[in-house]
């Protein structure tokens, strides 16, 4: 092609300002910039003459993962810090959160050993707070927002012991704002670390051995070492 | 829309690779870059990808901002343009089903969609009447092309127009308005 004819410059720096030249061609042109200033001065000129004479979109507000990115990618070291700070929020809360449950509850004052937020795995959003005692036997829970169902209707806690592939009910949890505590069986104790689920189901007198619907919410145990 | 007094300062100090003028810059003009992108991939997720390519580009490149040639949006608006044009380039990105011309009512000749309404707010009236020189047609394809970032194939399919004709109204088209330009 006959690049140095000023005509076809032109036009073509138009065109790749413009956006109209094709995959190929885009590239070709491209591989001629860094050795030729005239043409990216050209480009430059008509990049600044185009928005100024066409006009530009309205602004639109960005999602906030796209900061979130930016920042993991460009300063990971400033992301980790912040995730490390954020990490160590979240825990200090949860157990100053699982001490005031115990007072609270007005039980005996037990330090809670492990202490969990239960979320909704589609929205992250927490709904119970619970705390275990150091043996095991105890679960106090905290109902953090207030769920609409129907009285036939429960919300079944579920222990999936690590490294099983099977889930063991261990109660029903409250779900109108309210606390509660679960007693949890001398055979179950040993197997109560692993994942806490939660599905929403409809339950009788008796616990389901198995859930009758998928688990839509979730929690890790986190260990309180004083 | 930030001004050229509050982006300048901040992209010479990310030349400097100082980040809270990076977030600063960011804060400022990420809508504008957002409004760009999101015209042309039409997709807000892969936008979203976009956006964020075109900052670690401006990031990288601030040092190379010349406030003597372009306005900073300006520079940055071509960044995130060109990021986008490649992103809806890629096979894998091509529009399958692009909007009929029709629904973009605003680009009608005679509508007083947000093209012409921002057309019309240009403050300098010269620019304005060089765009008006450009008409039917020929004005309908280089809108087109310049709002969604269609190729010369594309634009031809999307105005059932043979290829050699829409070449043809842009080449004329851009000339046109260069020449309008240099008589200002």
């Amino acid at each position: 092609m006959r690049y140095r004819d000023p005509e076809l410059c032109e036009l073509l720096a138009a065109q790749y300002a413009m956006g109209t030249l094709g995959s190929r061609a885009r590239r070709r042109f491209e591989g001629l910039l860094p050795g030729r200033p005239d043409l990216r001065r050209r480009v430059q000129a008509w990049e600044t003459r185009l928005p100024e004479l066409m006009g530009t979109p309205p602004a639109v507000a960005p999602p906030p993962e796209v900061w979130a990115g930016l920042r993991r990618r460009l300063f990971p070291c400033d992301a980790l810090k912040l995730a490390f700070w954020r990490g160590w929020a979240a825990t200090a809360s949860l157990v100053a959160c699982a001490f005031a449950l115990v007072l609270v509850l007005g039980r005996e004052a037990e330090v809670p050993a492990y202490v969990t937020v239960i979320s909704s795995m589609q929205s992250q959003k927490p709904m119970w707070l619970v705390s275990a005692s150091p043996e095991m036997d105890r679960l106090y829970v905290k109902s953090m927002q207030a769920m609409d169902m129907s009285p036939e209707i429960g919300c079944v806690l579920w222990i999936k012991p690590e490294g099983s592939d099977r889930v063991y009910a261990l109660g029903k949890l409250p779900w109108r704002g309210n606390d509660g505590m679960l007693e949890v069986e001398r055979a179950m104790r040993p197997m109560l670390k692993g994942e806490l689920l939660v599905t929403v189901e409809p339950v009788g007198e008796r616990m389901p051995e198995t859930p009758s619907v998928a688990p839509g919410y979730a929690g890790q145990w986190i260990p309180i070492k004083l | 829309m930030a001004s050229a007094e509050t982006l300048t300062p901040l992209l010479a100090r990310c030349a400097l690779r100082d980040r809270a003028a990076f977030e600063a810059l960011y804060r400022a003009a990420s809508p504008q870059l957002f409004g760009i992108v999101l015209r042309i991939v039409r997709d807000r997720e892969l936008a979203a990808d976009v956006l964020q390519e075109a900052f670690v580009k401006i990031w990288q490149r601030a040092g190379d901002f010349r406030p003597d040639i372009a306005a900073p949006i300006t520079w940055m608006g071509a960044i995130a343009r060109n990021q986008a044009i490649d992103a809806v380039r890629r096979p894998e990105h091509r529009l399958v089903d692009p909007e009929p011309v029709e629904a973009l009512y605003w680009l009608a000749d005679d509508s007083a969609g947000p093209a012409e309404q921002t057309t019309r707010a240009l403050e300098d009236e010269a620019l304005h009447r060089c765009l008006e020189r450009l008409q039917g047609m020929q004005k309908r394809a280089m809108l087109l092309a310049w709002f969604n970032g269609m190729t010369h194939e594309e634009l031809a399919v999307h105005l059932a127009t043979p290829l050699g004709t829409v070449k043809s109204w842009l080449r004329r088209g851009l000339m046109r308005l260069k020449t309008c330009l240099e008589e200002l």
